[in-house]
């Protein structure tokens, strides 16, 4: 099985933040981000088809809040921020699988995407699991770091 | 004439992109209603007049692929234009949805100017 996650992963996350959110985040080594991360979100998204797996993302909730702000006009303190904070960051998740099957998998395949699942607030010992985690891709957007993880098995 | 336009997606802020679109778009705009499952959309549909879906594919409770076919069988429904919406790029499931008399497909990401061009042409209004 290819490495699936470099450099299409990062890149494609990359690619779909600017386009969806009108942010731009860099793909970085895992070294230029902190080791623990506080006030994180994560979530997670799977697939199904030819092959199987799971997208998941821990990113800090500025992420999140500049989001909102952006494609939805909404200030973080808006009563309805948090809700809609799970909902942009379950979106992005969507359309960067989307964009990352076909990248990896082409244009024939036809795959099946869970609804994204969206934790608001994770313990950061989380993240310091993650970070370590040699399959785990790291983004910096702005200063807000980003992990990204992308798994896969051949057979569904 | 205002149009009246259903939107189907589970996620609120696709929904929320979606009518600013059209808002943008100078398109006649009456009703829109929002739903966020196929079972919803077609709740909606028992219960308005609507002259324009737009559904993703992959929802809970009741996907998109799903309540297009029960549109379909219906004879009300039937000839409601449905654009899909969603971030799928397989073309095997685009054939499928064409094949099930879907109108148009746009894939997410999408540019503010396709959304507008395709809608225009299925309402047969002016483009601006």
């Amino acid at each position: 099985m290819p490495d699936l996650n470099t450099p299409p992963l990062s890149q494609v996350f990359c690619d779909v933040l600017e386009n969806v959110g009108f942010m731009f985040g860099d793909p970085v080594e895992k070294s230029d981000l902190p080791a623990e991360q506080a006030n994180c979100m994560r979530a997670i998204i799977s697939y199904r088809g030819p092959m199987s797996g799971t997208l998941t993302l821990l990113a800090a909730r500025a992420i999140a809040d500049e989001l909102i702000e952006n494609v939805l006009g909404l200030d973080p303190d808006d009563e309805e921020a948090e809700q809609a904070a799970a909902d942009a960051i379950g979106e992005l998740m969507n359309v960067t699988l989307g964009q990352l099957l076909t990248t990896v998998a082409g244009e024939e395949p036809v795959f099946d995407l869970s609804p994204p699942s969206v934790d608001r607030q994770i313990d950061p010992a989380e993240w310091a699991q993650m970070i370590q985690d040699a399959e785990t891709r790291g983004v910096l957007v702005d200063d807000a770091p980003v992990l990204l993880k992308f798994t896969t098995n051949a057979a569904a | 004439m205002a149009f009246n336009i259903l939107i189907v997606d589970d996620s609120m802020t696709v929904r929320k992109v979606i009518e600013k679109t059209l808002r943008m778009a100078d398109i006649p705009l009456g009703d829109v209603f929002h739903a966020s499952n196929g079972q919803q959309g077609l709740d909606a549909l028992a219960s308005n007049w609507i002259d324009l879906v737009f559904a993703d594919i992959n929802m809970p409770v009741m996907t998109g692929v799903e309540m297009i076919q029960k549109m379909a069988e219906d004879g009300v429904t039937k000839s409601i234009p449905v654009v899909v919406v969603s971030t799928e790029g397989s073309a095997t499931r685009i054939e499928e949805l064409k094949d099930h008399g879907v109108a148009a497909y746009i894939r997410k990401p999408f540019k503010a100017e396709q959304f507008s061009t395709v809608v225009h042409e299925i309402l047969g209004t002016t483009h601006a």
